[in-house]
């Protein structure tokens, strides 16, 4: 990259529980986002890559506990900072959707009310020029009927209509990184491909970076331009979008693929591996995966992986698979 | 240890007993709770052998003695005496009998009855019966627990026996109410239309297949009405309306405390000390209780 | 909203008519002859015996004395005292105020410290500071009040001799009694002794009878204040760059208060059955005080009176609390 990263994160972890016997929630996270880019998190349910975006956000309480070698925005060290300086990059340069939007808006007080107040948290101004704002921010996201849901309560709106909401309230600064912690999940399926295009909409109209988290291979293939593969707190797999759906060069990230409902037609049971993710008191000595990977060798099992660097990826696996172009035969 | 094998031998789950005591072992509070209810047992079991003296023994040459260990005229009050010469120390032992004794009447009376209640109105949801119920039960909360027992008790007359009995009208809309919702919400689970269909009927239902599975917040309300039973006898002895002098009863031991207030504090403070522990124990005992049966509930 | 107003006021209805039924009921109930009871006479002449019983109404079939009764009741005629031959509902119209006093003081006392209390004990969770907030609101609801009353009588009155142990204003202070509030009378009447010894006097009743509330109040908020601080919103809040107070003052407090207001209102039962405690250790001349001595004195007619009019009371302020309820809860007022 020519460009300095707009996130930097290196060595990230996040642990619950008593030391020692402590869940490790995201292990040795790194990863980084330049400006305008579209990057995916994928992983199943527990890969920690919803505790990921916390972390980064600074909104993981005690008893977690954060530890980053570098955890930097826009070049500036958000570790280091003042706790003030880093809320006012919250809502304002970085913002920041969740999954559930019915339960993610204060039921007490009105869509205008919550919209106008990030805006002055921010920015400031008159309540009547804040309320236009608010207006505007409400037709960019596509509400029917704006004026009329300005000042509606949230339980008066649809799950589509508050992500909408929510989405607003993001963008309303016009920060330079979104991330969304699974946007679509909650959703009628129906909607979810009308939320996803308003994402990248806006996206591309504010030119903002964008995480997606997701744990729905399909939106990746879509949206984003790279992705990170999360596994048990770990990344096992970071790679340009084409690249990692042709050639996964990580056991898992291919059994991601393998058990796509597309990629099995004409079976009758979807393609999956045995076992179940390791939690907090059951974590192997070597390789997490080493004990449902169908290619475990010896080494697998003694010694932890690094993030190897490949020729278009990196993967935390000893024994990558091959690619198209190496015809080595696999055991 | 790898997942696979961790997967091929579960271990056996414990039963639901020891669960419930390790759950409760946990919170301090409540083991200490527990732990004093269990001393008070004692004491009211053995009143007779640990108590110095008598609870009605007079002491004429020793009246308003304080708390001291030196005897006077040959005798030690530990606690002081109070106004007739009554050693209070030996009062207050078996006042905790008195005490128990209240508080399992009333709550007995009162379950049996709410539960009774309760299950009739569950089992006849949308008819007379029910709504009769469950009205005079908004009757009876209407009015603030010692008003409605301080009625009942002007009606019936002063005393220990009938204070019981207006405490335990004054408790019985809550173990109503309390079995009424367990039993709607367990009518509606597929195991009692199971039973419906196998022929079972509806006292077997009632009793067999329903009432144990409210169990949990019955217990946890009965041990919480020990400590309103007990509170509330000792407010209906204080107003005089309760236990008649000479019964050891501690809230009647304050009765006539407020005279003395100036010249003897110990007949003030520590029959209230008594009320207080008492209270503050099976509030935590059974605090502790809902805390550890709370998880169970939802599975 | 509005079918939510009717609704609750319909359910009054049938709770009212069975306190009168229960009030009713319960006189007939006393043991002994009822025209002794109601009268307060005993070996009368037989003459006497049946006019009273004519009288009294006892000669006509029980749901004809019954509608009597609440018709009379319907229009604030509760009877006579036996004992001072008054009115019953004007006796206790005039004790009523300085039991509301009271109340209303100790009210003020129990929110005021309640609800602070409750919510740094949630923010400050499983600290020093929620430990003695939850120890001390144990304490308090485990304590017999009229106890919790001897013993601040006790050190504050015996021993330190800062406040009086009886008696709403001093003696010397004669003011007239134009609300009937004492602190507001003594105002009115621009005479500051009065008001200080109004309020000394005040003090430690208003602190026993508020004690249990805001013991509940404490537990409340900070059991309210825990659950809605795990909520999605606060997370957005936070996610939108607001500082801690603004999301515990605005975004938490707004929704945690919403039970709360209900177990305030609920607590005014609790205040009116711990009046009749403390205005016996306090000698304070409100409703409690008067029910317990007409109990003592055997004055039925006082006794029966004087539940029915706090009966209705309460559930008077319940249905205020359940409708203010509808107000504050936006799923309800924009239903």
């Amino acid at each position: 990259m020519s460009t300095a990263p707009l996130l930097d994160v290196e060595h990230l972890s996040v642990e619950f529980g008593a030391p020692g016997a402590a869940l490790h929630a995201v292990d040795d996270v790194s990863f980084s986002v330049s400006a305008r880019e579209v990057v995916g998190i994928v992983g199943e349910s527990g890969s920690g890559k919803s505790v990921t975006a916390l972390a980064v956000l600074g909104l993981v309480d005690a008893p977690g506990r954060v530890r980053a070698e570098r955890l930097a925005f826009d070049g500036r060290d958000l570790q280091g900072m003042p706790a003030r300086e880093r809320r006012s990059l919250l809502g304002g340069d970085i913002a920041m959707i969740f999954q559930d939007p019915m339960t993610s808006l204060n039921p007490s007080f009105s869509v205008a009310f919550q919209l106008m107040e990030t805006i002055a948290l921010h920015e400031g101004g008159t309540r009547r020029a804040r309320r236009a704002r608010a207006l505007q921010l409400l037709k960019d996201v596509e509400i029917p009927d704006a004026e009329r849901r300005l000042d509606a309560f949230p339980h008066q709106l649809s799950g589509g209509m508050s992500q909408r909401v929510m989405l607003a309230m993001a963008i309303a600064c016009n920060p330079r990184l979104l991330i969304a912690d699974e946007p679509t999940t909650a959703l009628d399926v129906t909607i979810q491909a009308q939320m996803l295009a308003l994402l990248l909409r806006l996206q591309r109209r504010h030119g903002m970076a964008l995480v997606l988290i997701t744990h729905d291979l399909g939106v990746v293939a879509e949206v984003a331009e790279r992705v990170l593969v999360m596994y048990a707190g770990q990344v096992v797999e970071t790679a340009g979008v084409p690249g990692v759906f042709e050639e996964p060069r990580h056991p898992y990230s291919e059994a991601l693929l393998a058990s796509l409902p597309e990629r099995n037609a004409g079976q009758r049971r979807l393609k999956s591996l045995a076992g179940v993710v390791p939690g907090a008191f059951d974590r192997p000595p070597g390789c997490l995966l080493a004990p449902r990977c169908p290619y475990v060798q010896a080494r697998c099992n003694g010694e932890r992986p690094a993030l190897f660097e490949l020729d278009a990826s990196r993967a935390r696996c000893f024994f990558p698979l091959p690619t198209h172009a190496e015809v080595a035969p696999r055991p | 240890m790898t997942t696979a094998a961790a997967i091929a031998t579960p271990a056996a789950l414990p039963a639901p007993a020891t669960e419930l005591w390790r759950a409760f072992r946990r919170n301090r509070g409540a083991v200490a709770g527990l732990g004093f209810v269990v001393l008070l047992m004692l004491f009211a079991l053995l009143a007779n052998v640990i108590a110095p003296y008598s609870p009605s023994e007079q002491f004429r040459d020793a009246t308003l003695a304080r708390p001291s260990l030196t005897p006077i005229g040959g005798h030690v009050f530990l606690l002081g005496t109070d106004e007739v010469g009554r050693d209070i120390l030996s009062r207050l032992i078996h006042g905790t009998r008195l005490s128990l004794v209240i508080g399992l009447v009333s709550v007995s009376l009162s379950l049996s009855g709410g539960v009774l209640l309760g299950l009739v109105a569950g089992f006849h949801r949308g008819r007379a019966a029910e709504f009769t119920i469950m009205r005079a039960m908004d009757v009876l909360l209407a009015l603030p627990s010692l008003l409605l027992a301080v009625a009942v008790v002007a009606v019936l007359g002063p005393g220990l026996a009938n204070a019981m009995y207006a405490i335990a009208i004054v408790m019985l809309p809550h173990f109503v109410r309390l079995t009424r919702g367990a039993v709607l919400g367990e009518l509606a689970k597929d195991y009692v239309a199971a039973s419906r269909l196998a022929g079972a009927s509806t006292a077997r239902l009632m009793f067999d297949t329903v009432l144990p599975n409210c169990a949990a917040p019955l217990i946890v309300q009965a041990t919480l009405g020990f400590s309103s039973a007990i509170l509330d006898a000792a407010a209906l002895g204080f107003l005089g309306l309760g236990a008649q002098p000479p019964t050891p009863e501690w809230g009647s031991m304050l009765a006539s405390a407020l005279e003395f207030i100036q010249s003897a504090w110990w007949v003030v403070t520590l029959p209230g000390l008594a009320i207080l522990l008492t209270v503050l124990a099976f509030n935590l005992t059974g605090d502790g209780l809902r805390d550890a049966l709370d998880p169970k509930l939802k599975t | 909203m509005f079918s939510f107003f009717f609704k609750r006021v319909a359910l009054v209805v049938p709770t009212f008519i069975g306190i009168t039924l229960l009030v009713f009921t319960l006189i007939r109930l006393i043991p002994g002859d009822p025209v002794e009871a109601l009268s307060g006479e005993r070996g009368m002449t037989e003459e006497r015996y049946h006019r009273l019983i004519h009288e009294f109404g006892l000669d006509r079939p029980l749901p004809v004395q019954y509608a009597d009764y609440v018709w009379k009741a319907l229009h604030g005629d509760l009877g006579v005292s036996v004992i001072t031959h008054e009115p019953v509902f004007s006796e206790f119209m005039a004790r009523f105020p300085a039991t509301v006093e009271l109340s209303v003081v100790a009210m003020l006392l129990a929110v005021a410290i309640g609800l602070p209390a409750g919510i740094v004990a949630a923010v400050k969770r499983n600290t020093a500071w929620d430990y003695s907030v939850m120890g001390a609101s144990l304490t308090g609801y485990s304590m017999p009040i009229f106890w919790w009353g001897l013993l601040l009588i006790l050190f504050f009155s015996v021993w330190l001799g800062w406040t009086p142990v009886s008696g709403r204003i001093a003696i010397q202070y004669d003011i007239a009694p134009i609300t009937g509030f004492m602190l507001v009378d003594s105002l009115l009447a621009a005479d500051k002794g009065a008001f200080r010894s109004a309020l000394s006097h005040l003090i430690l009743p208003a602190i026993v009878l508020g004690t249990i509330p805001l013991a509940v109040i404490a537990r409340m908020t900070r059991s309210s204040m825990l659950e809605v601080l795990r909520e999605d919103y606060v997370r957005t809040a936070r996610a939108k760059g607001a500082g801690r107070v603004r999301v515990v003052a605005i975004h938490a407090l707004r929704n945690a208060l919403i039970p709360v207001v209900t177990v305030i209102g609920l607590q005014v039962g609790s205040l009116l059955a711990g009046a009749i405690l403390t205005e016996t250790i306090f000698s304070w001349p409100g409703i409690g005080k008067w029910l317990v001595e007409a109990i003592h004195r055997r004055d039925y007619a006082a006794v029966q009176g004087g539940i029915l009019m706090t009966a209705t009371i309460i559930i008077g302020v319940n249905l205020i609390v359940d409708v203010l309820y509808g107000v504050i809860n936006p799923r309800i007022r924009h239903a």
